[in-house]
């Protein structure tokens, strides 16, 4: 039941609906992954100024279920989202909306981004990394001897 | 704040949102459990505030409603797949539960509602001798 309609989502449902269909179970596989590392967890992406700014919805982990790793200019997160219930024969499940699994987000840092000099925190269930720019990021004037 | 903290929220009897309240920009995602005792209803409210909560029980309708305020507002937007602004979901029970003894509590970006079911009276016999 949603009420708000995103084409990226409907498509990539449409996608993974076509893999179910055709039964192969390793399209299957793969088409789940792909909707997984496509959207989930939601991402937003922008910049200030000094740096770059990363959050994602990480609801209900800890900092310690996370791992955000830096490698040839791109970041990854990293992780397993828990379900809201254990498997549990006493917990009839009604209702399963939340994302629940293992995810990969992988962003590609511009080449401004200073690697070095990223900051992670997770509050509320968001993840936040503010990445700083390199100091020639907003161009230098070179004087002519 | 410590992020692992968890923070009881207010349910109020007979509160229902106020017109205007009741549209929603988004609809956050919930996994609903029911046991022996009662049903378990959680919220994913990734990043709003305690207080942007609200949480009402009227007439046999448990409502949570309110607003997720976007971080940052002077940065550069590049992509942006977080949803934010107003949200509400609103749950009816298959059985009857004790709405005044509803309890709520918002920790690392999860509501969760603790519903209890209501129990049977039971009438005590009167032997009659």
């Amino acid at each position: 039941m949603r009420l708000i309609w995103s084409p990226t989502r409907d498509l990539l449902q449409l996608h993974a609906r076509l893999g179910r269909a055709l039964g192969d179970p390793l399209v299957r596989r793969w088409a789940r992954r792909t909707q997984r590392e496509a959207t989930m967890p939601p991402l937003d992406f922008s910049e200030t100024p000094e740096c770059f700014v990363i959050r994602v919805d990480l609801p209900g982990l800890r900092k310690d279920d996370v791992e955000v790793t830096v490698a040839g200019g791109q970041l990854q997160i990293a992780g397993e989202a828990p379900a809201s219930n254990e498997p549990d024969a006493t917990v009839e499940s009604l209702r399963l909306e939340r994302f629940r699994g293992p995810f990969r987000r992988i962003v590609p840092l511009p080449r401004q981004a200073n690697s070095a000099e990223i900051r992670a925190t997770l509050e509320r269930g968001v993840l936040t990394l503010e990445v700083l720019k390199t100091l020639s990021a907003g161009g230098r004037r070179i004087e002519i001897g | 704040m410590s992020q692992a903290e968890t923070q009881p929220v207010p349910v109020e009897a007979g509160r229902i949102p106020a017109p205007g309240e009741g549209a929603a920009d988004w609809l956050p995602p919930v996994d609903i459990g029911e046991t022996a005792e009662g049903f378990q209803v959680v919220v994913e409210l990734c990043g709003v505030a305690r207080e942007d909560v609200s949480v009402g029980f009227h007439e046999g309708r448990l409502t949570v409603w309110g607003e997720r305020r976007r971080e940052g507002a002077a940065e550069t937007v590049h992509y942006r797949e977080r949803r934010s602004g107003r949200f509400l979901r609103a749950f009816r029970f298959r059985t009857p539960v004790e709405g005044d003894r509803i309890a709520a509590s918002l920790k690392q970006g999860l509501l969760t509602l603790t519903v209890p079911k209501r129990r049977p009276r039971r009438i005590p016999l009167e032997a009659t001798s």
